[in-house]
């Protein structure tokens, strides 16, 4: 009592202290109610990429549950390692900085977005119809002031305006997507943000999506699975109704392709080469097509953030395309079977299409979206033009073509032997002219058209380097066809034409900032080289026909797959 | 599917991991001790040591390139083909048709064999020679002089920073300053050969002499 009565007559200014703190911490208190009232934990300090998280916790009894997962650091468009991709985010958004990868997982799903249906595909442009235009059902996200003041302060580093909305562009965008989120979306939508439990709310996008809450004590669970080719190492934030409870670290799940941003066993890339290599062989054509779709479909390629995933695809194709031609290139040289005047014109037309146009403006006008419903259409016609060669008017004719280029073969060989080479494979003409003059060439008389052949280079440089591919199949078709040649005049000027695209289209491409994945190249490079030594091998054992058939349906059903013909295949 | 392939997948990706990936980072370790090490002490910056790294790629193809011989094996496959083409007239001289339709045609697929491997031979003998030692070095290369490290070294992801041009190039990248030393290398073998030939040819080492004797 003594005690008690002593601490009772402790002096006024002490007291008044006393009262101060008790005062500041009530206010603290009060201040930071839903701070203080949340409690959450992790499951675990590091996830594997593409495994189920959990967060477990409790939040004020009666509230709903706002959970936000996402990457710990911001990504504002001046970070974006593509000239065309910095150029075109900046102009959209400025310096607005948002994070590459964020889910808002909540119990209240319909104030932040409407599940609604929409058109996608080919909603602008010559192919906006069905089926290449379809209905899919979106969670379509809500416009920053659709959404109730209160719930602003639950999106966790998301607090403005500008930021909502760059994040609804990277997750309903194409280019946003294939630009910054990288994850393919259900179905051909939307990419996945606001989500729910399944149960709740059973969509495409909430599958894999638990969220347990006890609205009476505030007890919950939430698990969901994000997006699978996360980086290595990427730290993870977790928020819970606005406040941040913890991060954790991303660990890979296998080996991680550092630009082309994805998990694959690089054996995997290899072999899948090795059979394009033996299927090159064999069709003698198509290659950098089916590099192309491997890369997309099989790899899965995605590129950097801030690189939208056509530009990887591009220039590591083009690189690839290199091999074919250079070798043979040499020995036409060498053999003096290139009229010059065509060649030059033909091979600086596509080097200034291939350096100039295409890699420009398909880095700004085909990103993912467009470069896989346009090299679906190309799939299609060389699917038919390989069904139609398997056809057996078509091989005939080929036979006879082939007896008529090695009639010239033959007499390439005596020339040499005389050693009237030099003499013959000599280009002769009287007068040079632009549009149009006479041109002697291995005994034969042709019209050279230096205009045309430079202005179809310019074109075709330009769709080949757009679509990172030689352009081999449409060299050939303009020059015997369009232009009148005979193949043994066509065959090295074609070669050069590929040459000069993989040349020129690199260049630009590296000029640009756009990279291959080395690795990825140099394991397409090697399985594509052991498939190229065993294919004539086997080829013999292989019905060619047949086989032939079988390609032509697998670009076909490439072609459905890209342009999203067919519903399952969204 | 997936549950399917995840054996296999697990299996390639834990050779990748456990055999091939200590192979090839003791490789890169051992290159970074051999070549860039080296030419830091000796005071080159990342520009230089990635030219000097693109100009030993450039040695490299070349010593693969005679390695493999590939210009002996153009050179037998043509002499093969020619041979080939010998016996193809040979048959043209028999009078039975049916004989004659049946090894010509033989002989026809034979020699579309022949080429079939050469061609194929000739492709892996590229690859092997340029496109994967290129694209090896630039996987390497990219490991090393990352874009983290470059910005702590320069300022910037370039390794040698350009001023303001028409081509709208800010600066040179490491693939770009690598294809400079590797294309220098073959330009500049290309030059010697040149000189050497036109030197060969004349009399007194001199071109421009040896050119007025010629004609």
């Amino acid at each position: 009592m003594g005690k008690l009565k002593q601490r009772i007559r402790m002096p006024g200014n002490l007291f008044l202290a006393f009262a101060a703190l008790f005062a500041f911490v009530l206010c603290f208190v009060v201040g930071t109610k839903v701070s203080a009232e949340v409690v959450a934990k992790i499951g675990k300090p590091a996830y594997k990429s593409g495994s189920p998280i959990t967060i477990t916790g409790k939040i004020q009894p009666g509230h709903d549950l706002y959970v936000v997962v996402c990457t710990n650091k911001l990504f504002k468009p001046a970070d974006a390692p593509g000239s065309e991709e910095r150029a075109k985010l900046t102009k959209l958004f400025g310096d607005t900085a948002i994070p590459p990868i964020y889910y808002l997982v909540t119990t209240q799903p319909e104030k932040f977005a409407t599940p609604e249906q929409v058109y996608k595909g080919q909603t602008k442009g010559p192919f906006a119809f069905p089926p290449f235009k379809f209905a899919v059902r979106v969670n379509k996200i809500k416009k920053w002031n659709q959404i109730p003041n209160e719930l602003k302060t639950m999106l966790g580093p998301i607090t403005t305006q500008k930021q909502w909305a760059f994040l609804r562009y990277t997750h309903e965008n194409k280019f946003g997507i294939n630009t910054i989120t990288k994850e393919k979306p259900i179905g051909g939508g939307n990419a996945r943000m606001i989500l729910t439990d399944y149960q709740k709310q059973p969509e495409a996008w909430n599958k894999g999506v638990h969220i347990n809450l006890d609205k009476k004590t505030g007890q919950f669970k939430v698990t969901l699975t994000p997006y699978k080719n996360i980086a290595p190492n990427t730290t993870m934030a977790v928020y819970v109704n606005g406040q941040k409870v913890g991060t954790y670290k991303v660990l890979k799940a296998g080996f991680f392709f550092k630009t082309a941003n994805t998990y694959i066993s690089p054996l995997i890339v290899f072999l899948g080469a090795f059979l394009i290599g033996v299927l090159f062989v064999i069709m003698g054509a198509a290659g950098g097509l089916f590099t192309a779709a491997f890369q997309i479909t099989v790899i899965g390629t995605r590129g950097p953030i801030g690189i939208n995933a056509a530009n990887t695809v591009k220039p590591t194709n083009l690189f690839l395309t290199l091999c074919s031609p250079i070798s043979g290139l040499i020995n036409y040289f060498k053999d003096k079977r290139f009229a010059w005047p065509l060649a030059l014109f033909f091979a600086l037309g596509i080097f200034l299409g291939a350096f100039f146009l295409g890699p420009t403006l398909s880095a700004k006008y085909l990103p993912m979206k467009a470069y896989k419903f346009y090299l679906g259409i190309l799939c299609l016609l060389i699917g038919i033009k390989l069904f139609h060669e398997s056809l057996p008017s078509t091989i005939e004719k080929k036979k006879a073509l082939k007896a008529i280029v090695q009639k010239f073969n033959k007499a390439i060989e005596e020339a040499k032997k005389t050693g009237k080479a030099a003499e013959l494979g000599k280009v002769e003409f009287d007068k040079f002219n632009l549009i149009k003059f006479d041109m002697r060439f291995w005994g034969e008389t042709f019209v050279a058209r230096p205009l045309a052949m430079f202005i179809g280079g310019v074109l075709m440089g330009m769709i080949a380097a757009s679509f990172g591919v030689g352009g081999g199949f449409m060299f050939m078709p303009f020059m015997t066809s369009l232009m009148g040649y005979p193949m043994y005049l066509a065959v090295p000027i074609a070669l050069t034409g590929t040459f000069a695209t993989s040349v020129g289209g690199i260049a630009k491409y590296i000029l640009l900032g756009y990279s291959p994945d080395w690795l990825m190249a140099a394991c397409i490079a090697g399985g594509a080289i052991c498939g190229g030594m065993v294919g004539p091998r086997i080829q013999k054992r292989l019905p060619e026909i047949f086989l032939k058939r079988l390609l032509a349906l697998a670009l076909i059903i490439v072609f459905m797959k890209y342009t999203k013909l067919l519903w399952f295949m969204r | 599917m997936p549950s399917l392939s995840a054996p296999i997948t697990d299996l390639l990706n834990w050779i990748w991991l456990h055999i091939l990936t200590p192979v090839a980072l003791a490789i890169g370790k051992g290159l970074e001790v051999i070549i860039l090490r080296p030419l830091s002490e000796a005071g080159f910056n990342p520009f230089e040591q990635v030219l000097v790294v693109g100009i030993l790629v450039g040695l490299l193809s070349m010593g693969i390139k005679k390695l493999l011989r590939t210009q002996e094996k153009e050179e037998a496959f043509r002499k093969l083909f020619v041979k080939k083409k010998k016996i193809e007239e040979g048959i043209r001289q028999i009078d039975d048709w049916k004989i004659k339709k049946l090894l010509y045609e033989t002989s026809d697929e034979e020699i579309d064999e022949e080429y079939n491997k050469f061609i194929s031979v000739k492709f892996a003998h590229f690859g092997l020679t340029y496109l994967l030692p290129i694209f090896l070095t630039l996987y390497w290369l990219s490991c090393i002089f990352t874009p983290e490290k470059l910005i702590e070294i320069n300022g910037s992801i370039f390794l040698l920073k350009l001023p303001n041009n028409p081509l709208h190039l800010h600066g040179l990248s490491t693939p770009l300053t690598f294809f400079i030393g590797y294309i220098g290398v073959f330009l500049i073998k290309r030059i010697i050969n040149s000189t050497i030939r036109k030197t060969k040819k004349s009399p007194y080492g001199d071109f421009k002499i040896a050119k007025g004797n010629t004609k």
